[in-house]
């Protein structure tokens, strides 16, 4: 009893001292140290497994060629892996690397509200470019969505930020439409369309260049209405290279459809979301309360890794597609973005799941 | 087609194909052998490993790991009475049974060999399928899939033995637990009291093993035996080939239950979680003789068993076809296709047409080869159910309140998991069967998400010109006449729950079925406001389970009242004999709750490691060199398995 009291308490001292010296030092000495690299999805999707290749090329990186270990904390609509790592310990043996849907989460209540502001932020990783896949029959041979009367088009939940869009685009176009919720994934979406139960869907470009662009938008069978592009610094969207110019995006076909570029609130939303959801799709993230230098090597550390040729090419068999990389500086104009969002525009897109949710 | 078909084999035959899969296999073994862990976990662990690997070799173990997981959870369900994995649920019921009536060799040989017969014949089922995969996916749209989930709840009426009223209250309760969180139709969550971690809703498995696990760990401690407590050590006929014989027996009873899981298996969402249940269903409606349901019947053991394996050959083609993951493994095996660079669609089922052969000899060779393996063991793994009960109660405890806290390491799980185990320990002794219980969890989304679909993108007469939906009600319609007219001729004369019905047990019913009035109509009162589609299913759930649970009232005071005029001064026995009789269980029960209740404090090992030196030490009277050895054990398992292997996140201790 008496050894296991002297244990206990040489435990205790081992651990304040850590815990001292992590408040202390500037970079954590990582070397022979398991980092774990937690994320908020259920494991084996596209967050797990992409999370597993940023792993293998950071420990390459980062300081001290540490062994980085992947694990998912789902749950809670996403925010128990969030919270997991805002509460860890900023001891440098815990990072983040989680979906944030930050464009809509902040349409939460007061209580599911994160402030993503105060964790170290470090880069963000994009893997999900979306196109508006239709049945033929929508428009054919190039036919303008905007003769349309009805269009019936599904997602997995209203509060997705490309169902927003395209509900948005419709509007714009004057076509009238309704929204088929519950089917979460390019396999289903693509089987309800087959089955007539949906006429178009938000599409990834993975399988876009996988399966569909070759296969049944080839036959004729379906068509790649437009996609959502990236947003330049001069505030105007660009294509997405990956789509090789054969689909145009939703600003392109928006000016051909209505002679000009469309503007005020739903225009705002779509851009909106284009500019600060369609880049990234996973925000890295070391606990608040790390050093500032040790979060200052994992910024060049994850630059170094993220730009490396292997993990583009590692990255890019997991999105389809290679991957968007966005670097702290970047990441912190659209963390603060988001933040500092209008209530103008959290009520049209409010005012937009309301509609959808019929 | 067929040089495809034997290119695929030579995939897996090849060296090293053969070394992946035999290790696939034999961790499969083991992790569905240990509650809790199961396929799932094992492909989150060799996924990473598999990156740069060949293909079809990462394939291989990937899925000749998954492929006996459904094999070996037999063990834990007939030894233990706790489901290895979901899969495995309908066969705790007479599995368990067998085990403590002296029969677990048979049990085990016989579930043995429908497992590979079904998992060879699911395989077969899945290559001869291809060719009309996509038709048969895209022939069964929302409408069929409502149809089905429900046939899937009418199975309620046969595994509620003669308790159909309360089976239906138990399956309504089981419903409305799924109506929690957030609706697929609505950004508003649901019956979430401001907690975070009901967004989600609640987690399955902490459910099926909290209903399962605890109460037969709280009995088998309370019982101070070993798990078979017969005079004799082993009844004298009880033999794994005893087992082969009643297999063989009842092959046509195999050969259906397989056919149902491979076409259950092919319906998303639906699969592995109920199979077993709606396969138990089915065994007990085609039967003669229903009495020894419940009790022992290897028919209970075979239906299950031969289902469970077949449904991967079927959940593998909408994975292949569609890209239509219906589970977590079909998702990670997704991922795995992805980093291989394939994608799912029509190239799996033309140009990589070898591959996708691949897995179905993977199926084939890993359920003859799993069956085999362990039939080798069954001698020895039956001598467990001769253990001291006081030494297995700690470990399993451990193993279960671990494996749910992989799934979602947080209080939350384990406080789900001592919740729900204490219900089923609740609805046992008050005879209230808890398959319906899990069969209403499990199908509410299913049933939910397939009506919210239909109504959104069909008219009534849209889905009424559908011929599979023509077909489906009729269907339902003569499982409904069947299963009614069962319950009017009291057919089904046999408990799921074994409990002798007492005034304390009638009593605690009652008190249930009142609780539940409560809850019912507080879910139909905070329904009023929310979108139509969010408030449909719990407006209906609740008004549904009202009513039930005004009948059970009913039918408790009458059996109340029938005690009171047999004349009889000790008919029934007296409340205080039933909490008496109980008084043991509880204890053990309290003792968990404290180790749980602990936890954020002291931590998980010591929680951990408290609840079971002290469990040994004082209610298994052991001394203090063998306890601290069993809990050396217990150290040993936490730090190597969960820890270093599975890196679980532990709750640390306060001042840390």
């Amino acid at each position: 009893m008496r050894l296991f009291s002297k244990a206990g308490l040489a435990g205790l001292a081992a651990g304040a001292l850590m815990t001292a010296g992590a408040a202390t030092a500037q970079v954590i000495d990582l070397e022979g140290q398991t980092v774990t690299i937690i994320h908020n999805a259920a494991p084996g999707g596209s967050t797990g497994l992409s999370s597993q290749v940023l792993a293998d090329m950071w420990s390459q990186t980062m300081e001290g060629n540490p062994t980085i270990v992947v694990q998912s904390v789902e749950g809670g609509a996403l925010t128990r892996g969030i919270q997991q790592v805002m509460n860890s310990r900023p001891d440098g043996l815990t990072l983040g690397y989680v979906a944030w849907q930050g464009t809509t989460r902040i349409l939460d209540p007061e209580e599911l509200q994160i402030p993503f502001q105060d964790f170290g932020i470090i880069g963000g990783i994009g893997g999900a470019a979306f196109f508006v896949h239709a049945d033929a029959a929508v428009a054919p041979d190039g036919a303008s969505m905007a003769d349309l009367e009805h269009l019936r088009f599904g997602g997995y939940s209203p509060r997705s930020a490309p169902s927003m869009q395209l509900a948005g685009a419709l509007d714009l176009l004057g076509v009238d439409w309704s929204f088929v919720s519950g089917l979460g994934g390019d396999g289903p979406l693509r089987a309800a369309l087959e089955r007539g139960e949906i006429e178009a869907y938000p599409a990834t470009i993975s399988v876009y260049l996988s399966d569909l662009r070759d296969g049944p938008i080839a036959a004729g069978e379906s068509s790649a209405i437009f996609h959502i592009g990236s947003v330049d610094a001069n505030g105007e969207m660009q294509p997405i290279p990956a789509f090789g110019g054969e689909v145009p995006t939703v600003a392109e076909y928006m000016t051909e459809q209505l002679g000009e570029l469309p503007s005020g609130p739903i225009w705002d939303m779509i851009m909106f979301h284009s500019r600060a959801s369609a880049p990234v799709n996973w925000l890295v993230v070391a606990p608040p309360g790390t050093p500032e230098e040790h979060v200052a090597m994992l910024r060049e550390s994850f630059a170094e890794a993220v730009q490396s040729q292997e993990y583009i090419d590692a990255a890019t068999n997991v999105f389809g597609g290679e991957p968007n990389v966005v670097l702290f500086e970047d990441m912190l104009d659209i963390v603060n973005e988001v933040q500092n969002t209008s209530e103008e525009l959290k009520q049209t897109m409010r005012d937009y799941i309301a509609r959808m949710e019929g | 087609m067929f040089q495809s078909f034997l290119d695929g084999l030579s995939l897996i035959v090849s060296w090293p194909g053969l070394l992946y899969l035999m290790g696939g296999i034999i961790l499969g073994l083991w992790l569905g052998i240990v509650p809790g862990l199961g396929g799932v976990t094992g492909m989150v662990i060799l996924l990473p490993f598999t990156f740069g690997m060949e293909p079809a070799h990462a394939l291989a173990m990937l899925l000749g790991l998954f492929a006996v997981v459904s094999t070996s959870d037999t063990v834990s369900s007939v030894m233990l009475g706790i489901p290895g994995t979901i899969a495995s649920q309908a066969t705790v019921l007479d599995g368990h049974q067998m085990a403590k009536r002296g029969l677990p060799q048979t049990a085990l040989g016989a579930a043995f060999v429908c497992s590979a017969f079904g998992g060879v014949l699911g395989g077969i089922a899945m290559a001869l399928s291809l060719p009309i995969a996509l038709w048969i996916i895209l022939a069964f749209g929302s409408p069929e899939f409502f149809l089905l989930s429900l046939l899937g709840l009418l199975m309620v009426g046969a595994v509620s033995g003669n308790a159909v009223s309360k089976g239906i209250g138990a399956a309504a309760f089981g419903l409305l637990l799924s109506q929690i969180g957030y609706p697929v139709s609505s950004s508003t969550p649901r019956f979430w009291f401001g907690n975070p971690d009901l967004l989600d809703g609640l987690p399955l498995v902490p459910i099926f093993l909290g209903l399962f696990g605890i109460p037969e760990m709280m009995e088998l401690a309370a019982r101070r035996t070993s798990i078979a407590h017969i005079e004799d050590s082993r009844a004298e006929n009880d033999s794994l080939m005893q087992g082969l014989r009643e297999a063989l027996k009842n092959k046509w009873l195999a050969i259906r239950c397989s056919l149902l899981g491979v076409y259950i298996g092919m319906l998303p969402g639906i699969g592995s979680a109920v199979v077993d249940w709606i396969a138990y269903g089915h065994a007990v409606q085609s039967a003669k003789d229903r009495s020894n349901f419940g009790k022992g019947d290897i028919r209970g053991v075979i239906a299950p068993e031969a289902a469970n394996n077949a449904v991967l050959g079927g959940s593998l083609i909408p994975t292949l076809a569609f890209g239509i993951p219906g589970s977590g493994a079909m998702a990670i095996l997704l991922g795995a296709l992805t980093i291989h660079g394939f994608a799912p669609g029509r190239n799996m089922l033309e140009t990589n047409l070898d591959v996708t052969f691949s897995m179905v000899w993977t199926i084939i060779i890993a359920n003859l080869i799993g069956a085999a393996v362990l039939a080798m063991w069954g001698r020895q793994v039956a001598r467990a159910a001769f253990v001291d009960g006081n030494l297995v109660v700690p470990a399993v405890i451990m193993f279960i309140f671990m494996g749910s806290w992989l799934w979602q390491p947080s209080m939350f799980t384990w406080i789900v998991l001592l919740s729900v185990g204490l219900l089923g320990y609740l609805m046992k002794i008050s005879g209230w069967p808890r398959p319906p219980f899990i069969l209403g969890f499990v199908l509410g989304p299913v049933m939910e998400n397939a009506m919210s679909i239909t109504y959104q993108s069909y008219t009534p007469m849209q889905v009424l010109q559908r011929p599979t939906v023509l077909i489906l009600l009729a269907v339902v319609a003569v499982v409904f006449y069947f299963a009614v007219r069962q319950t009017r001729q009291r057919l089904s004369d046999f408990n799921i729950e074994i409990t002798r019905e007492s005034r304390g047990s009638l009593m605690l019913s009652m008190l249930m079925a009142l609780g539940l009035c409560v809850l019912f109509g507080g879910a139909v009162w905070m329904a009023q406001d929310w979108t139509p589609l969010s408030r449909v299913s719990p407006i209906f759930i609740g008004c549904m389970g009202l009513l039930t649970m005004l009948f059970v009232l009913g039918t408790d005071i009458t059996k109340l009242r029938h005690f009171a005029a047999s004349g009889e001064p000790g008919a029934g026995g007296t409340v205080g004999t039933f909490l008496r009789e109980n008084r043991d269980e509880f204890i053990v029960f309290s003792m968990i709750a404290v180790m749980v209740a602990v936890t954020p404090w002291v931590g998980t090992y010591v929680a951990v490691l408290g609840f079971a030196a002290s469990f040994i030490l004082l209610w298994g009277r052991y001394s203090l060199i063998p306890t601290t050895a069993y809990s050396f054990g217990i150290w040993l398992t936490l730090y190597v398995l969960y820890d270093r292997m599975l890196h679980t996140r532990f709750e640390p201790p306060f001042f840390l």
